[in-house]
């Protein structure tokens, strides 16, 4: 972890910020952590809830990537974005209130679209899918694909989501598992609950992998279904 | 012969049916007539507007046939045997 991450955390047992989540990932955890870089594509209803999980968790290095502008109906769900934000672009937003809650965190931000151009030239140890339509997400998962990362892939709709997970390597793209689904953009019902609880696995997921390599993945080989209309969590084993 | 369906998402809120064991006479069937069979049922009519579909077209649920995504194999003609699982799964796109 941390190929391109120049940012370290200093002596970790004296940073007051993670005293109350030290002993659960470890010392060591904690400092591939700080010394990690993971890019969120789509800082929205999941975006939102996955960067500042992530930023909370101590990730050294984030890389936010939007092409849009924060809205008055966005407010419902994305919650790093208030009244003050509206108009502003959706990169900008979240950076700024990542900030706000840790300063020593290294933020790098896209207003982009990801489509058949999209690239950064970053070394990056996770990428996050937030997005909200099959098209970018496809092209996320061959730039995945090229660099060998690993993709976080989410989705939500009304009171449902879904996880999974494609490591490094894998075979199995995102594009097979979701192939013949309409690819156009999503303007989905979604409920903020609906939004942290999906994001906030899919940041877990991201936090496993960091700490714990492949082998703390949750969401490989079987999409994770939530169903918050009866808080139902349920595997869909895939072959 | 017995087939496993299992129902995902709004489909599973519409039709209150999370899974389904479809006892078919045939020895095999192709996917669409499974998708047929359930569509009988109140709350999954969508899987018989489904059904009519021609492979090739965009679809609105993901259908896989012990795990694997049927468009990896042939599509709405995928022949379904005794004892396979199809799961539906109508996928989450908004982020």
């Amino acid at each position: 972890m941390g190929k391109g991450c120049p940012y370290s955390l200093q002596v970790a047992e004296a940073n007051v910020t993670f005293s109350r989540q030290i002993d659960i990932l470890g010392l060591d955890g904690q400092k591939r952590l700080a010394h990690s870089t993971v890019a969120v594509a789509g800082v929205g209803g999941l975006g939102t809830v996955v960067s500042q999980v992530l930023v909370r968790a101590g990730v050294g290095r984030l890389i936010l990537i939007d092409h849009d502008k924060v809205e008055l109906s966005d407010l419902n769900r994305q919650i790093l974005y208030d009244q003050g934000d509206i108009g502003k672009r959706k990169v900008e937003a979240s950076s700024r209130h990542l900030l706000e809650i840790r300063q020593d965190i290294k933020i790098d931000i896209f207003h982009k679209r990801v489509d058949s151009t999209f690239f950064i030239d970053t070394e990056v140890d996770a990428v996050a899918d937030c997005l909200d339509n099959y098209d970018s997400r496809f092209f996320l998962d061959r730039f995945c694909e090229e660099r060998d990362i690993l993709l976080v892939h989410a989705g939500i709709s009304r009171l449902f989501g879904q996880v999974l997970s494609i490591a490094p390597g894998s075979k199995m793209r995102l594009r097979d598992v979701f192939k013949a689904v309409d690819g156009k953009h999503y303007k989905t019902q979604a409920l903020c609950a609906a939004c942290m609880t999906v994001g906030a696995i899919q940041a877990m997921e991201i936090i496993n992998y960091l700490v714990y390599g492949a082998k703390g993945l949750s969401c490989a080989k079987s999409i994770m279904s939530v169903d918050l209309s009866s808080f139902c969590l349920e595997r869909i084993p895939l072959a | 012969m017995a087939v496993e369906c299992k129902i995902f998402g709004t489909l599973r809120l519409a039709s209150g049916i999370d899974r389904l064991l479809l006892d078919i006479p045939e020895k095999s069937v192709p996917l669409r007539r499974i998708l047929e069979e359930l569509g009988q049922r109140k709350g999954l009519d969508e899987l018989k507007k489904l059904a009519q579909n021609r492979n090739g077209e965009s679809l609105p649920f993901i259908l896989l046939l012990q795990g694997k995504n049927v468009f990896d194999l042939d599509g709405l003609e995928t022949v379904v045997k005794d004892g396979q699982r199809v799961s539906i799964f109508p996928p989450s796109g908004g982020g």
